[in-house]
């Protein structure tokens, strides 16, 4: 009797155990299944990079379990960054974000800096500027030279004001010198999908977005907004916008950049082994096939090289924002350097 | 590839699919997790085909969409059983289902509205497969030409159905609660600058109000309130043996078969917009068109066959521009393509040339899926009505935690309780002062988006309005619009009428 | 089914449908038209502060992109729209030989509307109150335990003390929050759980000495089913949706523990 009421009870005590220790000693990291709060909703790009990598660290991690779940709301993906900057720093909850957090404190969303996180950057797609299929613009220079005859009546289609699309549209402005009509879209999708219908009559968003409807022969690219152009399989070159317009390497290129992060007050040998884990998932076939199909420029970059990267887009995205006058907080304020 | 090598295609897959118990387990227990899914308020067909596309990551590509197809199929039919049980829909999609599917469980035949649904699904689902097969490329082409202005008539069109749902006491209270619905959804940061609007300074408002937890405070909390106080079960007599679909009630309502299906088909090939409104704007479709619209709402088979199919068949519509161009159609599509995309599959033209029997493939598992569907639902029916035995003191307070559960799941965001909880309150003084409920649905729903379109519409034409009357579909939404809101004028109903049998008359 | 206070959308008109009812609901009516107005003019007010001009965001604004447009539509519409409810309103009112239109009678009032009252205070106290900071297996333990009995007990006291207890643990721990919570995982958290399971326990004690025989055995019911209803939802959420609880506090680390501990056995 006394043998049955043990061997009942036994996984019982052993779990009161597991849950009575505070913290399981770091070098056995991980010992319970980790949580990846991305911030953006389901489905997305961001979504979709972040439950790769996190499928494939899970077979680094020897089968360790890691859940990916979307905590979305607020500005800038402020709910889930507060969120799990509110959790303990032993790393089992991680945040998965892209460039466009770095937004998050100067629109009010919080008031943190983006160091407060060590951040690993699995990659982004770069972005290109297109014309409707049928299109009068042939080349870049068509459309920037009716751009000049005729400033600010090109319609030009981006997602949201303050996006990194729009950024980019900004300094093909500042660096062409032109001016377009400006419309915003709620998203990457809706204003391709606007250039299609010939609402507008040029996009900007990333190739991993744009490539089907380019193959599809409904959009026509004219330049890569990064200093190389691009060949894409069936369509061709597609030539980086540098070539017309030398100025625009002072302003660009802005890149994506998608990937997830610990906090920085997080132990060494936590971020060590999550930075283990990350290398041997970028170098898996699975991560490299679909930066292949996607088009994604993948990065790999973490720690310092990381932190100097989203500190750049930091200041670049938030002194923008200012000068747009669309942020609610100074960026002197919270201490962000002038790009 | 010929039609003859598609049809072999689609049949492989059929008899190879069926053949392979392991996939069979699979499509019917994915399609039961769906209904599952659709049946809990708040959890919905993204959700749970985002939840799939983490748990099939191992699968190969074939036996993942499966999975994922009959998850997406039964969650959108899932939803109506807690909106006809209970009248708590558990997702948007399935909120019109309620406004006739509720009457008739109260009546007793929870059990046939039950198997109407079923049957009105399954049909819905292999019309919009066949949509998917034969039409893609016509459809596809009507779908990409909606700019601002379609977009934003159609939001019109939405908003104007809803004045015209039934409303249990002034005609005006159902107006009022339609633009209070309005009124909120302009809350949070603009959709084209930006521009924080009624946030007062609170971050938690500034993505603006989720429908998901409007759409449960509004219904669930009121009904709780209302039925605590009895003590008794909810509906305790039940006419169990009518479960068995009636081939007769839907030969008679063929005609609101059809017009639902290409409603739905439609709408979910329009980008952006899905499952959510084609249940709706199918329903106010019958409503407007029906001999005796008086009936609606009060337990009409026609109003849920109405609903109930057009938002499965929104489903085929939905995977319409995913197929050819990449480009989902409604927000599960949305969910769908990012699953897809971590087999290595990425849906758009180039798909049909790197795997030419995608499309027979894809359809297969539509049919799969369906019929999954349908008995699992045959078998679940039965068993859920007993749910309206549980006594209500014990039964709600469940449905009450389900609700907060709901509310907190898609994204884990707990201003979204609150948010739930204020709606609540307010939605049941409402319904106290007999406020028809759905119409603020529906605006919180459609809000955004003819806030949005209308004014990038101006900004196009630069505040010229010609783009509205001169293009082709957004005529066809005008006549449409001024058609419903004529048709609600008794004067006018009559003429028609009149002039309709005149018509008939002289021609016989 | 008969015997339900008028459901949302109830096929059947609610029986309360007489001249007195239909006093009460203009006389709402008035009312409610008089708040809504309230709010559309407030809405139009701030409407006007928007960015109306000039550009914003990097985008051109003029009359008909400011995002002032809508809400000035919506705003004016449902302003009009809450008029014409008083108007109507008061006419009917007069109509049925309703005299003033500002008396309430506070007592009908209570008695018809005090199920608001409660349900609404409860699940404020369980949303505004535990989730945030209590775990969530012991705070919907506690909350379902509660409101089950409070409609089953027929005993007034034990209905009352029921109420009670739950407001003012739940408040309570909103107000210690304003101040201070113990951190996530720690020794005060688990203090704070232990202590919620606690009042759960004594909950269900008070409902099922406050019931009178024929509804004892429902009480007992409803404790049972409370306590499953937490375990399962909070394990089928977590484990089979993947969807984290709210509050993780000592329970749900039992759980975590114990599912570790059996897939290992499993294994």
């Amino acid at each position: 009797m006394t043998h049955n009421l043990k061997t009942l009870l036994g996984p019982f005590a052993a779990a009161a155990l597991l849950a009575a220790s505070p913290a399981i000693a770091q070098d056995d990291y991980p010992s319970r299944p980790i949580t990846n709060v991305v911030v953006w909703s389901a489905g997305g790009g961001t979504d979709t990079v972040n439950r790769l990598i996190m499928a494939e660290m899970e077979k680094a991690f020897d089968g360790a379990t890691i859940n990916t779940v979307n905590r979305t709301g607020g500005v800038g993906g402020s709910n889930g960054m507060s969120y799990v900057f509110g959790q303990p720093s032993d790393g089992y909850t991680l945040v998965g974000l892209s460039e466009s957090v770095v937004t998050a404190a100067v629109q009010g969303g919080w008031d943190q800096r983006i160091d407060v996180w060590d951040i690993f950057i699995v990659g982004g797609s770069p972005d290109l500027i297109s014309v409707t299929a049928n299109s009068e613009y042939e080349t870049l220079d068509d459309l920037i030279t009716a751009a000049k005859d005729n400033p600010g009546s090109i319609r030009a289609g981006a997602s949201a004001a303050g996006s990194i699309h729009h950024l980019n549209l900004l300094a093909l402005e500042n660096g062409a010198d032109v001016e377009f009509n400006y419309i915003p879209y709620d998203g990457s999708a809706p204003a391709q999908n606007a250039a299609v219908a010939g609402e507008v009559q040029l996009v900007v968003t990333s190739l991993a977005e744009q490539q089907q409807l380019i193959q599809a022969g409904r959009l026509r690219p004219l330049a890569m907004l990064t200093p190389d152009g691009f060949t894409l399989d069936g369509i061709g070159d597609i030539p980086s916008a540098f070539d017309s317009f030398p100025d625009l390497a002072e302003y660009l290129p802005i890149s994506q950049a998608i990937g997830f992060g610990v906090k920085a007050d997080a132990p060494d040998e936590v971020k060590a082994a999550l930075t283990e884990a990350f290398e041997v998932a970028m170098d898996s076939d699975a991560i490299k096939e679909f930066g292949r199909n996607n088009y994604y420029t993948l990065s790999g970059a973490t720690g310092e090289e990381s932190k100097k990267i989203f500190n750049n887009l930091e200041a670049l995205f938030a002194w923008t924002l200012w000068d747009l006058d669309a942020a609610t907080v100074n960026p002197e304020d919270l201490g962000i350097p002038k790009p | 590839m010929g039609t003859f090598d598609q049809l072999g295609a689609f049949g492989g897959a059929i008899v190879s699919m069926l053949l392979d118990p392991w996939s069979v387990a699979i499509v019917l227990g994915a399609s039961f997790l769906g209904i599952v899914f659709g049946a809990l308020p708040g959890l919905t067909a993204t959700l749970g085909v985002g939840l799939l596309a983490t748990l099939t990551y191992g699968f190969g590509y074939q036996t993942a969409l499966l999975a994922l197809i009959a998850m997406y199929v039964g969650a959108i039919y899932g939803g109506s059983y807690p909106s006809i049980l209970l009248n708590i829909p558990g997702t948007a999609a399935s909120a019109a289902s309620a406004m006739d599917g509720y009457p008739m469980a109260a009546r007793g035949e929870g059990g046939r509205a039950l198997g109407l649904t079923t049957t009105a699904s399954f049909i819905g689902t292999l019309l919009g497969m066949v949509a998917l097969v034969v039409l893609s490329p016509l459809i596809v082409e009507v779908a990409l030409g909606f700019t601002s202005y379609e977009f934003c008539l159609l939001a019109i069109f939405g908003i104007i159905i809803s004045g015209t749902l039934q409303s249990p006491d002034l005609v005006i209270k159902g107006w009022i609660a339609g633009f209070i619905g309005l009124a909120l959804s302009v809350i949070g940061r603009d959709p084209l600058m930006f521009y924080p609007r009624y946030t007062f300074g609170l971050p938690a408002l500034d993505s603006g109000l989720e429908v998901v937890p409007v759409l449960i405070g509004a219904f669930a909390i009121p009904q709780i309130i209302t039925t605590i106080r009895t003590g008794a079960p909810l509906a305790s007599r039940q006419a169990m043996g009518r479960i068995v679909p009636e081939i007769g009630t839907i030969f008679r309502n063929l005609k609101h078969i059809v017009r639902s299906a290409f409603i739905g088909v439609g709408i979910g090939a329009v980008p952006g917009v899905g499952e959510d409104i084609a249940g709706w704007v199918s329903y106010g479709a019958a409503k407007s068109t029906s001999r005796h619209p008086e009936k609606f709402g009060t337990g009409e088979p026609a109003g849920l066959i109405s609903a109930e199919t057009a938002n499965n068949a929104c489903i085929g519509g939905a995977l319409i521009p995913l197929v050819t161009l990449g480009i989902p159609g409604s927000p599960p599509a949305v969910m769908l393509l990012g699953a897809l995309m971590l087999h290595g599959l990425t849906p758009g033209p180039m798909l049909s040339i790197s795997r030419p029997t995608f499309l027979a493939e894809l359809a297969a598992v539509m049919v799969l899926a369906s019929a999954a569907m349908c008995i699992n639902g045959l078998v679940l029916a039965r068993q859920v009505v007993k749910v309206l035995r549980v006594p209500s003191p014990i039964f709600l307070p469940i449905v009450a935690v389900l609700s907060v559960l709901g509310s907190y799941a898609l994204g884990l965001n707990i201003a979204n309780l609150y948010l739930m909880l204020i709606v609540g309150v307010a939605a049941y003084l409402l319904t106290a002062m007999r406020y028809p409920i759905a119409p603020l649905v529906i605006g919180v729903i459609l809000g955004p988006m003819a806030d949005e379109n209308l004014r990038r519409a101006l900004m196009v034409g630069q505040g010229d309005l010609t783009g509205f009357y001169t293009r082709p579909v957004s005529l066809i939404l005008i006549a449409a619009i001024a058609l419903t809101v004529f048709s609600q004028m008794p004067v006018i109903r009559r003429g028609l009428a009149r002039l309709v049998t005149r018509g008939a008359a002289k021609s016989a | 089914m008969a015997t339900t206070n008028a459901p949302t959308a109830a096929p059947e008109p609610p029986a309360a449908d007489g001249p007195e009812d239909k006093r009460a609901l203009r006389k709402a009516d008035v009312w409610t038209g008089g708040i809504l107005a309230i709010v559309a003019v407030f809405m139009i007010a701030k409407a006007t502060t928007f960015p109306l001009e000039g550009n914003y965001a990097g985008v051109k604004n003029a009359w008909y992109v400011s995002p002032a447009l809508f809400p000035l539509i919506v705003g004016g519409i449902l302003l009009i729209l809450s008029i014409a409810l008083i108007l109507k309103g008061r006419a009917d009112y007069r109509r049925l030989a309703g005299t003033d239109l500002f008396a309430v009678p506070w007592g009908e009032t209570w008695r018809s509307g005090q199920d608001v009252v409660i349900v609404s205070a409860l699940l404020a106290g369980y949303i505004v109150g535990l989730i945030p900071r209590v775990d969530f297996v012991a705070a919907t333990a506690f909350f379902l335990v509660v409101f089950m009995l409070i409609y089953i007990v027929t005993v007034p006291s034990a209905r009352r003390l029921l109420l009670g207890g739950f407001l003012a643990l739940s408040g309570g721990a909103f107000l210690v929050a304003l101040v201070a919570w113990p951190a996530p995982r720690s020794g005060g958290q688990n203090t704070v759980d232990l202590l919620i399971w606690a009042a759960a326990g004594i909950a269900a004690i008070v409902g099922i000495m406050g019931s009178a025989a024929p509804a004892r055995r429902r009480a007992v019911q409803a404790v049972i089913t409370s306590l499953v209803t937490a375990i399962i939802l909070a394990a089928a959420f977590k484990y089979f949706l993947l969807v984290p609880l709210p509050t993780e506090g000592w329970t749900v680390g039992l759980m975590d523990g114990l599912r570790a501990v059996l897939l290992a056995k499993g294994r």
